[in-house]
């Protein structure tokens, strides 16, 4: 083959020195995480709700690409296989969130085990092109399965429910008022956080090293012991599993699903997330999450700074804010991977280098 | 200091900013009860579209002729003594941005003016139910109207078809007889055309659906279903799909040898069509129900007039005449409510209730009925006929504004699927 | 039976689209191992160019389209996938979807989001008639240019030293380069042969009865599972695997409207191509060793 896979560059294991300022660093980010919903407008609460449910999938991916090195294009598929099982549990059968947020996952992980004998054969680009054939046969499956998608017109989703107490109405803290959105990103980071801490568990368990091994060569992580196929497997699997809660959340945040929202520019999203972020790192991962997300906001807000972009769509053509953020979307995908391949997991790093660079010159 | 403390501080302080947020109802200018998007000099009307993607060009051109509308409210000193704004939110015509846009935007707005797609409407008609706010949807799929606080403001598209193969059949009928091929989109909007047609064909002596054929929104080659048509010999195809798959629909057709009658919805049609098709326009009929652009009625001077003050340049376009009828429709639910001294969003929501409107000749009148009787919401019944001037791309006239006894008796309920 | 011959004829016109913009993506795969998932763009800025320039002459419309196309081709592998050389498929595949993403917008901005014309250009409207079939000279056209193009293919690939490098290249990279062959140049090369393939294919599918849309990067994606057929490395597979969908394509709307719906022709070549996948992985011509763990 002409491909070539070099080894992706090892994992640097923080010495207890750096380690220090690394969790400092991490503890302080989580916490604006936290508090940044709450004193933003609502059109930013909006982003960060999607940011946060989009991370959940993202970790999925990191999971199958970062850590075992699989390529897939159907991450899209999953997502909707999860949103339609809550949809069916939550607002067909009536089930809580305790039922279907967990049965979404589970549902999405056992049809990503439908992947697998094409997934152990394959690697590569016929890997990725049998994702991608999940993601078009699945989307012809939704849009043909009227009773439970509602065809091309789509269908409502089921309500969000926790104890009781539906996460769309207002909660007064006495003076304060937690608004829907806030709730509903709450909810998202929690589940976000476990999903987060298991993937973080997963990396350096046994089986997260054998991943690993399976990157950077399958041939040798086999003779070595590995068991190359059953790893596959296991990495799409739990990958799909977190694309189905993902799904779960999302159709619950958007109280709707369509057939034609599951697309390949969703997967793409998504990879693109991961790539953003820093190929191999779980923080970058939900750090691109947050950035892809949140990209048509920022060119608006550059649009108020910037002359010559419009904000008024116009049929004609022109620099409007819309096209720039796509444009910028493809921009930063392809420069990140040309420039720096760390990503946005790489820029503490980058920063600091040069701090001491200049640092040792004073 | 602590950093601990430092946090719970900063977290009180956010809280703190937090509660400020939050819509209230109170009295403003006038003594009108007012809540969300309306302060003393300004009344915000959302208008959430596809701007990107691909209904772009219809959703910029609607806006501007909502824009055109209110500038035209504002020049007649605005309503209830406060200019009419119009928000523009990008939905992409992707659900997930839809709902994105709609949360961002609905507690600072008092109503959604317009709101593109039957698909986007149905995303967002659990949260629109919810929160009470009315919205004019930039549709014609009936299947829209049963959904609570969601009202059209054009005759719905199982109208068409009805009205459309009646005036057919007399026109092209042989000796009453009409044998029909319907082409229709494979979705829900060319399902619910393909449902009229049957209606339409089941109620009538003489129209037989002999051929029918779905298309994929995605599919490139139409022999297959053009052929269909040929093999069952049909007088007229019904073609309810897209303006984009017309085209080839219409050319493959010629290119196989097949030359019926054609008719199609409005949205099957744009102007583009004609220098690709040229003579092959000659028998196309287009039934719609609004006055195209190209036509000299006086109140399309105005719609010019004002286009050109706040979108110079914007392309003649049917659905700029459209969005000036919606915002016509938006200024007149606006009026009244405030005759009610109740402009808050549940307040426009009640003045939508047996209002009338008058477009002065732009389309038929328009009346809604009952909020709870859905039948009673459908906001007209007429259409009319138009052929294609091939030369200039145009619509021209061949009927006045009307409806058969067919249409006039079918409700909701014959649209079932 | 003259349906069956006229729906036949119909797929095989535009399977030959299919096979054109496949044969695109081979090429480049197989001398950089870049699977160029810009290509569809590609397709598409070069319709717009010609509709945009055809009313100055059909045929300036594509020499323009062909060098820019040439340029932008040779401008991606030189500052991007270039760059990209040996690290992992997956981030070369996410370079290419970052420049699609950035092409269709830059179109976008430039052109609008209109449908923009035709790229008929002589091709023309007539139709030749044969027993009840109907030939339409736009379709023979593509059928005949297809054909000459795909003789010339081989003919630089059997007969002239470049093509002998690239096949070499394409067999061993080391080997080709230990024989003193300038990777760069052949790879320079096929990037431009699949830009001027990029050209061809544009200006058919814009081509009456279609139109130059946005919606041309959705229907050239839809060559993948010609090339998955077909097998990715194989010129022979990238044909027949698109004229293989094609057929599915049309011979499907024309013979399965009532079974599943209706729709049931559109994901006929993603079925096929998940059987192929499960049966020989490699594709119709692709070898046996490829890809296999």
């Amino acid at each position: 083959m002409t491909t070539q896979t070099l080894p992706a560059p090892p994992v640097t294991t923080p010495t207890p020195a750096t380690r220090r300022p690394r969790r400092l660093l991490t503890g302080l980010l989580v916490v604006a995480m936290l508090v940044v919903p709450l004193v933003t407008t609502p059109q930013w609460q909006a982003i960060w709700v999607f940011s946060a449910i989009a991370a959940i999938a993202a970790i999925g991916l990191h999971v199958l690409t970062g850590l075992a090195g699989q390529v897939s294009l159907g991450h899209a598929a999953f997502v909707a296989v999860g949103g339609y099982t809550a949809i069916w549990l939550g607002e067909d059968r009536g089930l809580p969130l305790w039922v279907w947020l967990p049965a979404a996952g589970i549902a999405s992980a056992a049809v990503g085990l439908l992947v697998v004998p094409f997934a152990a054969r394959l690697r590569g680009l016929y890997l990725s092109v049998v994702t991608l054939a999940v993601l078009f046969v699945t989307d012809y499956i939704w849009n043909t399965w009227e009773g439970l998608t509602g065809g091309t017109n789509g269908r409502s989703a089921q309500t969000v429910q926790l104890f009781g107490h539906d996460l769309f109405d207002d909660v007064a803290f006495g003076p304060f008022l937690l608004s829907a959105d806030q709730q509903y990103f709450y909810l998202a980071c929690a589940v976000l956080g476990v999903g987060a801490l298991a993937a973080y568990n997963l990396a350096r368990s046994r089986p997260g090293r054998a991943f690993g091994a399976i990157r950077d060569r399958d041939l040798t992580a086999s003779v070595v012991g590995v068991p190359v196929a059953r790893m596959k497997s296991a990495a799409f699997a739990v990958s799909a599993g977190y694309a189905g809660v993902a799904g779960a959340l999302l159709v619950g945040y958007q109280t709707y699903a369509v057939p034609d929202q599951w697309s390949l520019m969703l997967s793409v999203q998504y990879l693109a997330m991961i790539v953003i972020g820093g190929m191999g790192s779980l923080g970058g991962a939900i750090a691109g999450a947050f950035f892809v997300t949140a990209i048509p906001q920022l060119v608006a807000l550059l649009a108020g700074v910037l002359p010559g972009i419009s904000t008024t769509p116009t049929t004609g053509g022109g620099i409007t804010t819309d096209l720039l953020a796509n444009f910028l979307y493809g921009l930063a995908v392809v420069v990140v991977l040309v420039v720096e391949p760390r990503g946005l997991a790489g820029l503490p790093a980058r920063i600091g280098s040069v701090l001491r660079r200049k640092e040792a010159k004073a | 200091m602590n950093p601990r403390r430092t946090l719970v501080g900063l977290s009180l302080c956010s809280l703190l900013l937090a509660g400020c947020a939050g819509v209230s109802t109170s009295s403003g200018k006038g003594g009108v009860k007012v809540d969300a998007g309306v302060t003393d000099d300004e009344i915000k009307i959302g208008l959430l579209n596809g701007y990107t993607g691909p209904v772009a060009a219809g959703a910029i051109a609607g806006a501007a002729g909502f824009d055109a509308r209110l500038a035209k409210a504002n020049a007649e000193g605005g309503v209830c003594d406060r200019d009419l704004v119009s928000v523009r939110a990008d939905t992409k015509y992707d659900p997930a941005v839809a709902v994105q846009a709609y949360r961002a935007n609905v507690d600072d707005i008092a109503m959604i003016g317009q709101l593109l797609g039957a698909t986007t409407i149905f995303g967002l008609s659990k949260q629109i139910a919810r929160d009470d706010i009315a919205t004019l949807a930039a549709t014609s799929a009936a299947s829209v109207i049963p959904l609570e606080d969601v009202y059209l403001f054009t005759t719905p598209f199982p109208m068409y078809v009805i009205n459309g193969l009646t005036w057919a059949q007399q026109e092209f009928g042989e000796s009453g007889n009409l044998k029909v091929g319907v082409i229709y989109q494979d979705d829900d909007f060319g399902e619910e055309g393909l449902r009229a047609a049957k209606y339409a064909a089941e109620h009538t002596d003489g129209i037989d659906i002999a051929a029918e054929a779905s298309y994929d929104p995605t599919t490139e080659d139409f022999t297959a279903q053009v052929l269909a048509m040929k093999k069952a010999g049909v007088d007229m195809v019904w073609v309810h799909g897209i303006a984009s798959k017309t085209g080839p629909i219409l050319s493959q057709a010629s290119q196989l040898n097949f030359d019926p009658q054609w008719m199609t919805v409005d949205s099957g049609y744009d102007t583009t069509l004609a220098p690709q098709l040229g003579n092959l326009l000659d028998r196309l009929h287009v039934v719609t129900s609004s006055v195209p652009y190209s036509e000299d009625v006086p109140a399309m001077d105005e719609v010019t007039k004002y286009v050109e003050e706040v979108a110079p340049g914007t392309k003649p376009d049917q659905l700029v005449v459209t969005g000036w009828i919606d915002a016509s429709v938006a200024v007149a639910a606006l009026e009244r409510a405030c005759e009610k001294k109740d402009l808050t969003q549940k307040g426009i929501v009640d003045a939508m209730e047996g209002l009338e409107i008058s477009t002065d000749g732009l389309s038929p009148d328009l009346s809604y009925g009952s909020n709870d009787d859905a039948d009673s919401r459908i906001p007209s019944r007429e259409t009319r006929i138009n052929k294609v001037d091939v030369d200039a791309g145009v619509l021209v006239p061949v009927t006045e504004f009307g409806s058969t006894p067919l249409a006039d008796e079918w409700s909701l309920s014959d649209d079932e699927g | 039976m003259d349906t069956f011959i006229q729906l036949t004829f119909q797929g095989v016109s535009l399977g030959c689209i299919y096979a054109l913009i496949g044969l695109g993506f081979v090429i480049v795969f197989k001398s950089s191992g870049v699977f160029n998932f810009a290509h569809p763009v590609f397709v598409m800025a070069s319709a717009y160019i010609v509709a945009a320039l055809s009313p100055f002459g059909f045929f300036w419309g594509i020499l323009t389209a062909a060098v820019c196309m040439v340029a932008v081709a040779i401008g991606c592998e030189l500052f991007v996938l270039r760059r990209l050389a040996g690290r992992s498929l997956y981030l070369v595949i996410m370079a290419t979807l970052g420049l699609s993403v950035m092409g269709q917008s830059a179109i976008a901005m430039i052109w609008g989001v209109e449908a923009q014309g035709s790229t008929e250009g002589p091709m023309g409207r007539g139709v030749l008639e044969i027993g009840g079939v109907s030939l339409p000279w736009a379709s023979l056209s593509i059928i005949a240019v297809s054909l000459v193009l795909l003789a010339a293919l081989w003919f630089f690939f059997q007969r002239t030293r470049m093509g002998l490098a690239l096949r070499a290249t394409a067999d061993h990279h080391e080997a080709a380069m230990a024989q003193g062959i300038s990777m760069r140049r052949v790879q320079l090369v096929s990037w431009g042969i699949a830009g001027l393939l990029a050209v061809v294919a544009g200006v058919f599918l814009g081509a009456f009865p279609r139109r130059v849309s946005p919606s041309m990067v959705d229907t050239a994606l839809g060559v993948l599972p010609a090339l998955v057929i077909g097998g990715f490395a194989s010129l022979v597979g990238a044909v027949v695997g698109g004229v293989s969908v094609g057929l599915m394509l049309v011979l499907g709307a024309g013979y399965l409207t009532s079974f599943g719906g209706g729709g049931l022709y559109v994901v006929l070549p993603y079925v096929a191509m998940l059987v192929v996948l499960a049966v020989r992985p490699s594709g119709l011509f692709g070898r046996a060793d490829v890809e296999r763990v």
